[in-house]
């Protein structure tokens, strides 16, 4: 067997950041009110099967179409739905319906409605069964491309599936912990999911790859999974941004995806930590997606750590209380590199929400910050002295100059283009086949350019409106070889 | 923002001179440090800046100024401050007509050009190089980062072919005032002379001002290549093909082409490789082509060093490489990115 990669090009390790999360989880209380958007993670937004004024329980299927690909959508708290509008998630308009709560959410209620079929003693089911479990619970929207069931959660179909990869990396600056999510008591419940994935996709070979920084957890899963699991566990550099598929899959299987297409197409379901004890959920215990854990991270909340929320909770209600102010703070959802940061307090959290940040709005950086020792600041360049945890913020931290050809942007390039030379030509308005064969679509706008150049030029959002632009002057992101007629769920 | 600044903000705007605005501006930067807020994602950025940068280039020239100021007294303050004060005039005048903020990249040129002039130039000459240099290599190419040479080496290049008897004969070793026109290379040229190590080691030759102190160009050079402003691929490898190629050839032609560590530590080679090759704007982006850059470079020095009639070719040959660069950028990046398949 070849050597086992565990980093690939490019990337950034972002670590050691002040506002980290506690590896502790905390359950939130039950909220007035919740939003359901009817599109949640993978698939199209589906129909609406309930009607204003129609009382719910929490776990309720209150969204659903079988008709296109896409998952169900549940109600997380017992209550009177009341309203089902357009509404605004992360910069996407969408059909959301809104519930007032009545009884309760599970946490506080032993009224949810479990998935009918489940079981503790899951082996003792059949396939079709668990297909049916990951379906009606949703859970099969938490994967890019959806989990393939023999309900048309992907475009792809179960058979199809050659590997699942589980991804457990903290390659964010304020990631949430891995501790958090996969506390020891859950291991066994862990694996159990992924056996579970194996039985749906009965083709697949199943690939773990947890970060560098756990390496007691890689020992303790090594010693839970036995030989007769199958399942190959590595570890893999938390560098940003290697928990994305299009970055993983290349690193771990030597393939990669192809520019405007996802790893499903060439059989590969990527899924997180989270997402498998989600798995384990539904079908041992019958819960569907009505709960997630998000970190709240960030300097903003008086104290950075987890929290299982309902789905649908606003996130003014939700950070309200915890918030050491809301003025002087950004908070930007998921993700500080590629996140929204959120308008409204009235945005809620949805199933694939992975957590919450609060980070200073900061204007003043002090008299000659630039020429100070840095001990607490991040960078690519070894200019800085950072001893301490290293703050974080939305300052620019510059002002924009001129493109020096630094080529930090092209050292860090997780696709392997030169954001140097390439967002030129965009600025120029060059748009021909030179940025066609410079793979200028290859770009996965993982923004990290943006982050490193020194120039403060905003690098990724010239990427990508030349991506736009080209696209407009007629050139496709499809790439076309000979592998492309052999895509899977392509038309 | 405080209100002292605020005040001086609207004063700065009102008199409608650019210039003043200009010069406003980038010394409320410099005080205050940045205040603008990341627009959308990411919503975080990397504390370097393009001050610290150039800064960084400043620190690691420090080492190798002092020492020249301890070699050729405070005169040589004097020149450093004649370089800036013309050259800073052109820069400013430019960013006031383009409307642009002045570039940081200036306070390195205008540290690095008066280093390397002979410790006797005449300040008038200093002056008239770094005008020339900054207004010919750098702004009528549109300003920093569009510039096809290194401002500099421009300037350096244009007053030694003006005024040669000024820069290429009045030389002076440090702690004297005997004026010589004999260098370490010119007395390898003329007698194959090897000046002692130690001498070109510590400083103790005759040489331009910056380029003598051989242990602090490189104990600057080294941190500026571990701090990442400059990339360490154009200097190692324009050294090493310096180095090898002078291996080669001294043991072929021993009475043209010197020994390798004479090449290496003689001249302004380290300089060179540390100070000038590293300025990323006008070496070529790829890092094959750094490599190409540096190699190349490494061989036409050792050309001009041994077969022409000038005794040093550290700066012909960059600025050739110079010149050289978006073509070896060009032929890399066709030999990278395959021509597309027809369909």
């Amino acid at each position: 067997m070849s050597k086992i990669r565990n980093s690939t090009r490019g990337g950034y390790r972002f670590k050691n950041f002040k506002g980290k999360p506690a590896a502790k989880v905390e359950n939130s209380t039950v909220p007035g009110k919740v939003t359901i958007p009817l599109r949640q993670g993978f698939g199209t937004e589906v129909e609406p099967v309930v009607t204003v004024g129609e009382h719910v329980s929490s776990g309720q299927i209150i969204g659903r179409n079988d008709e296109t690909i896409s998952s169900p959508v549940h109600a997380s708290v017992a209550g009177n739905v009341t309203d089902i509008r357009e509404i605004l998630v992360a910069g996407d308009k969408q059909q959301a319906i809104i519930i007032e709560t009545d009884a309760g959410f599970r946490f506080s209620n032993e009224s949810t409605s479990l998935l009918a079929g489940h079981s503790s003693d899951w082996k003792t089911l059949d396939s079709e069964r668990l297909g049916e479990l990951i379906y009606l619970s949703g859970v099969s929207a938490l994967a890019s491309g959806g989990i393939p069931t023999q309900y048309r959660s992907s475009p792809i179909e179960p058979m199809e599936v050659e590997s699942i990869l589980v991804l457990g990396l903290e390659d964010e600056p304020l990631s949430p912990s891995l501790n958090a999510i996969l506390p020891a008591s859950r291991y066994s419940d862990f694996l159990d999911g992924i056996r579970m994935l194996k039985r749906v996709l009965p083709e697949a070979s199943a690939h773990i790859a947890i970060d560098t920084a756990h390496k007691d957890l890689i020992n303790s899963l090594s010693q839970h999974i036995g030989d007769e699991d199958e399942i190959e566990l590595r570890a893999v550099k938390g560098k940003f941004p290697y928990s994305w598929e299009e970055v993983a899959v290349p690193m771990v299987f030597g393939k990669r995806v192809p520019s405007g297409h996802q790893a499903v197409n060439i059989g590969i379901v990527v899924v997180s930590v989270q997402t498998v004890l989600h798995v384990f959920d539904a079908i041992a215990n019958g819960i569907p997606m009505i709960e997630r854990t998000i970190a709240m991270a960030g300097e903003g909340f008086a104290e950075p750590q987890h929290v299982r929320v309902p789905v649908g909770v606003s996130i003014g209600e939700l950070t309200k209380e915890r918030l050491v102010g809301r003025e002087r703070y950004r908070i930007v959802r998921d993700s500080l590199l590629t996140g929204h940061a959120v308008g409204e307090d009235e945005e809620p959290i949805v199933r694939v929400s992975r957590a919450l940040y609060a980070i200073p709005e900061l204007t003043f950086t002090g008299k000659f910050s630039f020429m100070g020792p840095g001990t607490d600041s991040d960078s690519y360049s070894k200019t800085f002295i950072p001893i301490g945890k290293k703050k974080i913020d939305t300052n620019l931290h510059g002002e924009e100059r001129a493109c020096l050809s630094c080529s930090f942007c092209a050292e860090v390039c997780p696709a392997g283009i030169q954001p140097n030379i390439l967002h030129r030509y965009v600025i120029n308005e060059l748009f021909s086949e030179t940025l066609l064969q410079f793979k200028i679509f290859d770009c996965i706008e993982c923004n990290l350019c943006s982050y490193v150049c020194p120039s403060k030029i905003p690098v990724a959002n010239l990427m990508r409106e030349g991506k736009k632009r080209m696209t407009d002057e007629g050139f496709s992101s499809h790439e076309v070889t000979e592998s492309h007629q052999k895509l899977k769920g392509v038309q | 923002m405080s209100s002292f600044r605020e005040k001086l903000h609207r004063k700065a705007t009102a008199t409608g001179l650019l210039s003043f605005s200009a010069i406003f501006e980038a010394v409320e930067g410099f005080i205050y440090g940045p205040s603008e807020l990341a627009d959308g994602a990411p919503h975080i950025h990397d504390h370097l800046e393009i001050k610290r940068f150039m800064s960084m280039a400043i620190v690691a020239l420090l080492p190798t100024t002092v020492a020249a100021v301890v070699f050729w007294g405070p005169r040589v303050l004097l020149v450093v401050l004649v370089s800036y004060l013309a050259g800073g005039l052109v820069e400013v005048a430019f960013a006031a007509l383009r409307k642009r903020p002045i570039e940081e990249g200036f306070l390195v040129t205008g540290l690095i050009f008066p280093l390397v002039l002979p410790p006797t130039v005449p300040l008038w000459i200093v002056a008239v190089g770094i005008i020339f240099g900054v207004f010919f290599g750098k702004e009528v190419f549109g300003g920093t980062g569009r510039n096809i040479f290194n401002p500099a080496l421009v300037g350096r290049l244009f007053i030694t072919i003006a005024f040669p008897k000024a820069m290429s004969t009045s030389w002076q070793a440090p702690f004297t005032d005997a004026i010589t026109s004999a260098t370490p290379l010119s007395l390898y040229k003329t007698g194959q002379e090897i000046t002692p190590y130690v001498d070109l080691l510590f400083g103790n030759v005759a040489g331009s001002m910056g380029e003598v102190f051989s242990i602090g160009i490189i104990v600057g050079g080294i941190f500026l290549l571990l701090t990442r402003v400059g990339n360490w691929r154009i200097p190692v490898f324009y050294v090493g093909s310096v180095f090898v190629l002078s291996l080669i050839g001294n043991i072929f032609l021993p009475e043209l082409i010197a020994p390798p560590l004479f090449q290496v530590l003689a001249g302004s080679l380290l300089f060179g490789a540390f100070f000038m090759v590293t300025d990323p704007v006008t070496s070529p982006y790829n890092n094959e082509s750094k490599i190409i850059f540096g190699v190349f470079a490494g061989f036409l020095t050792i050309v001009i060093r041994s077969f022409s009639g000038y005794t040093e070719g550290v700066m012909f040959s960059i600025i050739l490489m110079n010149a050289l660069a978006p073509l070896i950028d060009h032929f890399v990046m066709k030999a990278k990115y395959k021509p597309l398949e027809s369909v």
